[in-house]
């Protein structure tokens, strides 16, 4: 069949020359309206519930979160409804099944959320969260004033009422969320002493407030046939107007004023979130967030150009400064990809065109690539692949390999030529050409095929692994896919174009001679062709003494796959390999409970300290949240963004050829050694320079940290949920059951949550007092909402803008326990009687964010395991907890854990992988006829192994699914080393027999010398191919090289050793299985 | 021959099994450097320790992930922690000879608990889980400092810029708590006079005229024709002429009657509220008047003014009342819980709400035996002098009373850490280090506290960024925990 595909091709060459140059049209089209972002789109199928009510965490959870979370449990396709409640907010995250239509979980859950709505308390504002998450933060920028002519208030109003509406409405934005600065508030600070004293209670202020806002309308009047509109006036225009309202009016008629009782005056609303612009206070800012699976590039061009346009109505002096631009990483990470692609590319041409040494057959397979490539994108299209770091970085590991069956058929053809030239020219080219490449096409296809079958069990993975390198799988393959396809196709085609087999003869010469270089060239045999001498040389003594040793060398193998396995044990692990994003994000964290005061001193202290770095750019700082609910961060999280000056900006770090070398030739040197403070050294100094005490460092990037915190649920192999209705509990139980764990064997570390942290002040109130005086709860709760809290009671519509207002006592009324006792509450006599008469006034601490897991409070022990079977581990675990925590009614523990996600994956792949195998086996036997070679060349494995796990260990990497994705590439190439090994022993064994050369061991010997050490060329230059291909990857240092670092550098070190041990074992191994076998039927 | 090839051929293969895994890890090892990583970094792998930098209290033993957020870990800097005291552990073994880290010579001061380190033991036991304590070592157990789950901690000098901690002297005074009441300002009630008339009759004229008009005694404020007052100063003039009349006649009793008479007739005008002076000038007339001037009998404001004039006015009728004002009453409302800390003669700060200018001082002049049933309160009188007459009866003024006081040692009430169980304060005990100490709150006021124990005179304490402070000790304290 394949045979006939290649014949087919080779006759119907333009043919094929047209439909190849058609999809490669049709594959530019592509790349245009393909998506583009940095990274793969990791988040599951979720939904937020968004609440809003100024209550503490524990009131959240248990009016608001809790119901909704009830609600929703048994909604369809649900996976999970995790919930979070913090002050002032819950979230509710409702996880659907993978592959759930978004937009169809969207309208489930409002569904389901209609039930329970109306019995909410009143105030709660309930929404869905956008159709976005926190990876969607791409764009962000700040309002910078140049007069100082604007307040924080007005910035942040034309932020709230102008501006962001404006970038909202462009398409892919799903949210504009503003940060910092003040909202503008109407504070109504009432005096109780004058309330006393005219004997007002604050609830008749309240009342009087909200009755003073409002504007209605009534109907129609026709008056001498037209109609009147009619309208009562009476919105809040400003502080004035609130002052004339009335609050009572005496017995003698006069009025009391809200202006007697009460200071009105414009203020800042209570802030849960600041910003700060290099270090120089308070600044308002706004975050663009993209919608789901939107292409980011396209989504941040927009708003750039809207911002662009806006530039001339933004009030006079303002600018719009970007804090954050994530185009500028995909573009450049993107950019770092095409060159590196582009550089594979080149390389590998120059190692065809250097072992070939001749250009008409080194054409084809440099053709190749770019076309496989490229083609690559249409399919990616189709299944939705979007271009990214990780689906280009499956297209850089792939090139190497891609090309080989290229090169298989050209060395070939090539071989086949010269021979039929140093045999006199007997028969016709054109068939021997054509035969040539029959010959070794079906296995070039079969072997692409192994690599394609072989990585098969990446697409077993689920969740976020799976969504991180589904992209990578599908890229390779398919790129793969498309090599196969064209060395059938494209390649025999091509091939047959260069038919001149006798140089070009005419006028003028040089033109002759160049013409015949490119398009006939010259045939080397093996034997002269410079590169192959040199291979020789070395490999020949080699060779020949390890057929002198077999045994030896075959345990000296052993011993050093087994010297590798504790290396392995020794590397630590990662779910996703670091992205050098090129923009810094710095997350200092303190325990919970920091004021807003606190932290944003310690803030602009923080980002002073950062601008005075040379190299930094921006710094935009944040602490606490940004008005979405896509920002779950407490004011203990700030997060600094801070954009670094380019690369060649910063300060020099002198090298060895800084000082005397011109600085022409430099930049040769500085991919290889930079010439500038490294990222770690800058990361350094910054953390020695922010030493504060109390706080946490920790450096990060932005869409890392972003992926980071999108998990909602427990991280390590083990967790144990510990469920029930009391926190305090939760938290012992958890804590019993870090100590029992802590003794299973296996156990690498356990950790309990803790969950105090917030500080409370609790007004308990004392109902037989309160009875005394004839008050209710919600009496004394109303004085502290409103007197303590400050309850927002209105809210004032002036055109777009709206802005609340608040009645409260005055600060220095309420800043201590004492005074706050003092708080007055009226009586149903009309007395006003303090607080402390009928509540008790208690600090105290508590949970300072509350989880909430399908209804039950839950709090988690983190368990971390290795060197055991997870499933016994876990069983004794359990066993042993079950043993020994007794557990108070209502509460239940539950296993879970990655270990979950593991037992499934480990499911699959039990299944996936021995068929895998299989399938890799059959391929190989297919093409080799023996179940042992097949085997011996699935022995590569454990050898390419060794270098894997020696260059991670060198390069201090640590193992991630993106180093086995590069393993499992390995494998497959590997297996087609393997495969040619093989197939040139055999080769040679097999005209040895013929020619009756085999008659004892030395012949053995010799025919094992020939087959492996003549064809060595072929090998190496495949296995030079992929290898040199990959180098340019392991130097580069521009954004997103360090994931393909990560996953390139198994394949480097596994070649060389695989590739090493391939050529000193093979031989070794295939004497002693020919002796046992054949020679010794022979020799009897 | 053959045997020196066998042996030659021996050694080389003996080599050549080094040569060839040397080779291969010569040859990993050029790709390691020439990628630029050191691998120097790989020797302090061994005994680090890793830690969350978003949760500092997950700490492990090897590089990788978070298990709750994710993030990288990364390595502990064990030398910053308060408990490892670099300065300290530097000195030691000077002093100890043998030194500090050799199990056997550290000396175990007690056992704790491993599930909670505040149950101790001093002979080795097992918690009720069957659990061993552990032991707890001198050298461990000397910084904890007194407060459990809190290290001390050191800050370097960029630090203490950095957060910008700061630090006050507690010292030695007296704190007073005060209590704010509002009250209301009245007039004296001794200081209050009502101008009435004790006989009938009719207003002729009024020369005071409108209320809050001011008058001083002596003053005439109006004129009444009253014809008891009429008859009375006929009789008076007609007692006075009969005993004239009667001078020269001899009969005593005759002349004693009269005098008798025009005494008690002149008691009578006396006893009427006639002035003395009005007496004389009827004596030197000789007629009675018809309309009787009155005078003020004291001075003051006119309060109250219902008289007009032609009015006719019985004995007993209110004409005027005169208030006055040099002296007035404050009169504030204390709430039932505080009334408790009052006492007769305490002193007061007085201030108007709406003159920030004014500011008096009272004392308590009485506390009401009775509490008011409609406002919960208390009625507590200050007496206060009333320069310039600014204080109106009606006006309100705000009472601030020292109702507490103490002394002792007194720090900002900033300093104070409140976590409701607990109250903590951070004392820089050398400079750049501070240590946790375990505070009694006696009273607050004033923004100041005054503790009971814990601080001594003079202790610095810090009073601005102690919450972080408080942080990194209790960080400093998972480590040292999770250490063991």
């Amino acid at each position: 069949m394949i045979k006939k595909i290649i014949a087919f091709s080779a006759h119907n060459k333009y043919l094929v020359l047209l439909a190849v140059v058609a999809m490669v049209a049709l594959a530019v089209h592509t790349l245009k309206v393909i998506r583009l972002d940095a990274l793969p789109d990791l988040s599951d199928t979720q939904v937020i519930i968004y609440s809003r009510w100024d209550r503490s965490p524990d009131i959240m959870e248990d009016q608001v979160t809790y119901p909704i979370v009830s609600a929703l449990l048994g909604a369809p396709k649900v996976k999970a409804v995790r919930a979070l409640s913090d002050f002032g907010f819950s979230y509710v995250y409702v996880i659907f099944q993978d592959g759930t239509d978004i937009y169809w979980a969207r309208s489930r859950v409002l569904e389901y959320l209609s039930k329970i709505q109306p019995q909410l308390p009143e105030g709660v504002r309930t929404e869905l969260g956008p159709d976005a998450t926190g990876l969607g933060w791409v764009f962000q920028y700040a309002l910078v004033d140049h007069t100082g002519t604007h307040s924080l208030d007005e910035l942040r109003s034309y932020q709230d009422w102008t501006l962001r509406y404006a970038i909202q409405s462009v398409p892919g934005v799903s949210e504009v969320a503003s940060i910092g600065g003040y909202q503008k508030q109407y504070q109504v600070t009432v005096d109780p002493n004058r309330l006393a004293a005219y004997n007002i209670p604050l609830d008749a202020v309240v009342k009087a407030v909200r009755s003073s806002n409002n504007e209605v309308g009534g109907r129609l009047l026709e008056w001498a046939g037209t109609e009147y509109m009619v309208r009562g006036r009476g919105y809040v225009k400003g502080t004035e107007d609130l002052e004339k309202t009335v609050v009572k009016v005496s017995d003698a008629g006069v009025p009391v004023l809200l202006r007697d009782v009460a200071r009105v005056e414009t203020g800042p609303e209570m802030r849960r979130g600041v910003a700060d612009l290099d270090g120089t206070g308070d600044h308002v800012g706004g975050i663009v967030v993209m919608r789901d699976r939107e292409n980011a590039l396209n989504v941040i061009n927009r708003v750039k150009d809207r911002i662009r346009e806006l530039g001339n109505s933004l009030p006079q002096g303002v600018e719009i400064v970007t804090t954050y631009d994530r185009s500028d990483l995909i573009q450049r990470a993107l950019g770092t990809l095409k060159h590196e692609l582009l550089a594979e590319m080149i390389i590998v041409a120059l190692v065809i065109l250097l072992f070939l040494w001749h250009i008409p057959s080194a054409i084809v397979p440099i053709l190749t690539i770019p076309i496989s490539v490229l083609l690559a994108f249409i399919p990616m299209y189709f299944f939705g692949v979007s271009v990214n770091i990780m689906s280009l970085a499956g297209i850089a590991i792939s090139i190497g390999v891609l090309v080989d069956g290229a090169i298989v058929e050209v060395e070939n053809a090539y071989n086949k030529l010269h021979l039929w030239q140093a045999g006199g020219r007997k028969g016709d080219f054109h068939k021997i050409r054509l035969e040539a490449l029959q010959e070794v096409g079906p296995s070039v296809f079969f072997s692409l095929l192994v690599i394609a079958v072989a990585f098969i069990p990446v697409f077993a993975l689920v969740d976020q692994e799976g969504r991180l390198f589904k992209p990578l799988a599908y890229s390779k393959n398919l790129t793969m896919a498309i090599a196969a396809i064209l060395a059938i196709t494209l390649d025999p085609a091509l091939r047959m174009m260069f038919t001149r087999m006798d140089p070009f003869r005419f006028r003028p010469r040089w033109l002759a001679r160049a013409a015949t270089t490119m398009a006939v060239g010259t045939y080397h045999s093996e034997e002269r062709h410079p590169i192959s001498r040199v291979l020789f040389r070395i490999y020949e003594p080699a060779c020949r003494f390890v057929l002198r040793h077999p045994w030896k060398i075959i345990a000296a193998a052993l011993i050093l796959v087994g010297l590798s396995l504790p290396a392995y044990f020794h590397l630590g692990s990662e779910f996703m390999p670091p992205l050098n994003e090129g923009t810094m994000l710095y997350m200092p964290t303190t325990l919970p409970g920091i004021s807003v005061t606190q932290a944003q001193a310690l803030l602009q202290t923080q980002d002073q300290v950062l601008k005075s770095i040379p190299e930094v750019e921006r710094v935009f700082g944040k602490a606490g949240r940004a008005d979405t609910s896509t920002d779950p961060a407490p004011f203990s999280m700030m997060e600094t963004t801070i954009v670094l000056k380019p690369h060649d900006e910063w300060r020099p770090a002198p090298r060895w050829y800084s000082s005397w070398m011109p600085h022409w030739l430099q930049p040769l040197f500085r991919p290889i050694w930079p010439d500038r403070i490294s990222w770690d050294q800058l990361v350094n100094e910054m953390d020695r320079a922010l030493q504060i005490p109390g706080v946490t460092n920790a450096w990060t990037m932005p869409i890392k940290a972003r992926i980071d915190m999108l998990t909602t649920g427990v991280r390590t192999p083990v967790g144990i949920k510990v469920f029930g209705p009391d926190l305090k509990e939760i938290e012992r139980i958890g804590g019993e059951i870090e100590g029992i764990v802590r003794e299973v064997p296996g156990t690498r570390s356990v950790f309990a949550e803790r969950v105090a942290g917030g500080y409370f002040l609790d007004f308990n109130p004392r109902r037989e007092e309160m009875a005394r005086y004839g008050l209710t709860i919600a009496d004394v709760q109303m004085v502290v909402m409103t007197a303590v809290g400050g309850e927002n009671i209105s809210t004032t519509i002036e055109g777009r803008q709206r802005y609340p207002i608040n009645v409260r006592y005055p600060r220095e009324l309420r800043d201590d326990l004492d005074k706050l006792g003092r708080v007055l509450v009226p009586t149903p006599t009309g007395a006003q009687i303090p607080l402390a008469q009928v509540a008790d006034l208690r600090l105290l601490q508590g949970p300072s964010m509350l989880r909430d897991e399908n209804g039950f409070l839950a709090g988690y022990v983190y368990v971390d395991m290795a060197g055991r079977d997870i499933g016994r581990y876990v069983q004794d675990a359990k066993k042993l907890v079950e043993s020994k925590v007794h557990l108070p009614a209502g509460y239940v523990l539950q296993w879970s854990g990655q270990y979950e996600n593991m037992i499934r994956v480990k499911e699959r792949l039990r299944v996936v992988i021995p068929i895998t195998l299989a399938l890799i086996f059959v391929l190989l036997y297919a093409n080799t006829r023996s179940a042992f070679k097949s085997l011996l060349v699935m022995l590569a494995v454990p050898f390419s192994a060794i270098g894997a796990i020696w260059l991670f260990h060198f390069l201090h990497y640590n193992v991630s699914i993106a180093a086995w994705v590069g393993m499992i590439a390995l494998l497959g190439l590997d297996a087609e080393t393997g495969v040619f090994m093989l197939l040139f022993l055999d080769l040679s064994y097999g005209e040895a027999k013929e020619r009756g050369l085999l008659r004892n061991a030395h012949d053995l010997d010799e025919a094992i010398v020939h087959g492996a050490v003549k064809r060595v060329r072929p090998k190496m230059m495949t296995v030079a191919a992929a290898f040199v291909g990959l180098l340019p990857i392991m130097w580069s240092t521009g954004a997103g090289a360090d994931v393909m670092k990560r996953i390139a550098a198994p394949m480097i070190g596994g070649l060389v050793t695989s590739f090493l041990l391939e050529l000193l074992v093979y031989p070794a191994v295939y004497k002693i299985w020919k002796r046992k076998t054949e020679l010794r039927h022979m020799e009897t | 021959m053959s045997f020196l090839q066998v042996h030659c051929r021996g050694r080389t293969v003996r080599l050549a099994l080094l040569i060839v895994p040397a080779l291969l890890v010569v040859a990993a090892l050029a790709i390691g450097l020439a990628l630029g990583d050191g691998c120097a970094k790989q020797k302090q792998v061994a005994a680090q320790r890793y830690h969350c930098p978003m949760h500092p209290t997950y700490v492990s033993d090897r590089p990788g992930d978070c298990p709750i957020c994710g993030m990288r870990l990364v390595p502990i800097d064990e030398k910053a922690g308060g408990e490892k005291g670099s300065d300290s552990s530097a000195v030691a073994p000077a002093s100890n000879g043998s030194g500090p880290s050799s199990s056997s010579e550290r000396k175990i001061l007690f056992y704790r608990s491993p599930m909670d380190p505040s149950v101790t033991s001093p002979v080795p036991a097992k918690d009720e889980m069957g659990m061993d304590f552990v032991p707890v070592y001198k050298d461990q157990a000397a910084p904890e400092s007194g407060v459990q789950g809190y290290a001390p901690v050191t800050v370097s000098e960029q630090g203490m810029k950095l957060a910008g901690i700061r630090t006050t002297p507690a010292i030695r005074g007296v704190l007073h708590r005060s209590i704010r009441a509002v009250g209301t300002v009245r007039s004296d009630e001794r200081r209050i006079h009502q101008v009435t008339l004790k006989s009938a009759g009719y207003v002729e004229r009024l020369f005071v005229g409108t209320t809050g008009q001011l008058v001083h005694e002596g003053d005439p404020i109006l004129s009444i024709y009253s014809p008891d007052l009429l008859s009375a100063q006929s009789e008076y003039l007609h007692a006075r002429q009969t005993v004239q009349d009667l001078q020269v006649s001899g009969m005593e009793e005759v002349r004693r009657g009269a005098e008798d008479l025009l005494n008690s007739s002149k008691r009578k005008l006396e006893l009427l509220d006639v002035p003395e002076t009005l007496i004389r000038e009827i004596e030197r007339t000789g007629t009675p008047q018809r309309a009787l001037t009155f005078t003020a009998p004291v001075s003051g404001y006119v309060t109250a003014r219902p008289v007009v004039a032609g009015m006719m006015v019985e004995p007993g009728t209110e004409l005027y009342t005169v208030t006055d004002l040099s002296k007035v009453w404050i009169e504030a409302d204390v709430y039932e819980n505080e009334a408790a800390y009052l006492k007769t003669g305490q002193e007061a700060t007085l201030t108007l709400p709406y003159d920030s200018t004014v500011q008096m001082t009272g004392k308590i002049a009485l506390i009401y035996p009775v509490l008011d049933p409609g406002s919960r309160t208390l009625r507590v009188r200050f007496e206060t002098d009333n320069p310039g007459l600014v204080l109106k009866p009606g006006m309100f003024a705000n009472a601030e009373l020292q109702i507490q006081s103490a002394d002792g040692i007194i720090v900002p009430d900033n300093a104070v850490l409140d976590t409701g169980d607990r109250q903590l304060v951070f004392v820089e005990t050398s400079p750049g280090q501070f240590a946790p100490r375990s505070v009694r709150v006696g009273l607050r006021g004033d923004g100041q506290a005054l503790l009971l124990e814990g601080v001594q005179e003079g202790d610095p304490v810090v009073v601005q960024a102690n919450f972080l402070l408080d942080s990194e000790s209790r960080i400093r304290a998972a480590f040292s925990g999770s250490a063991k």
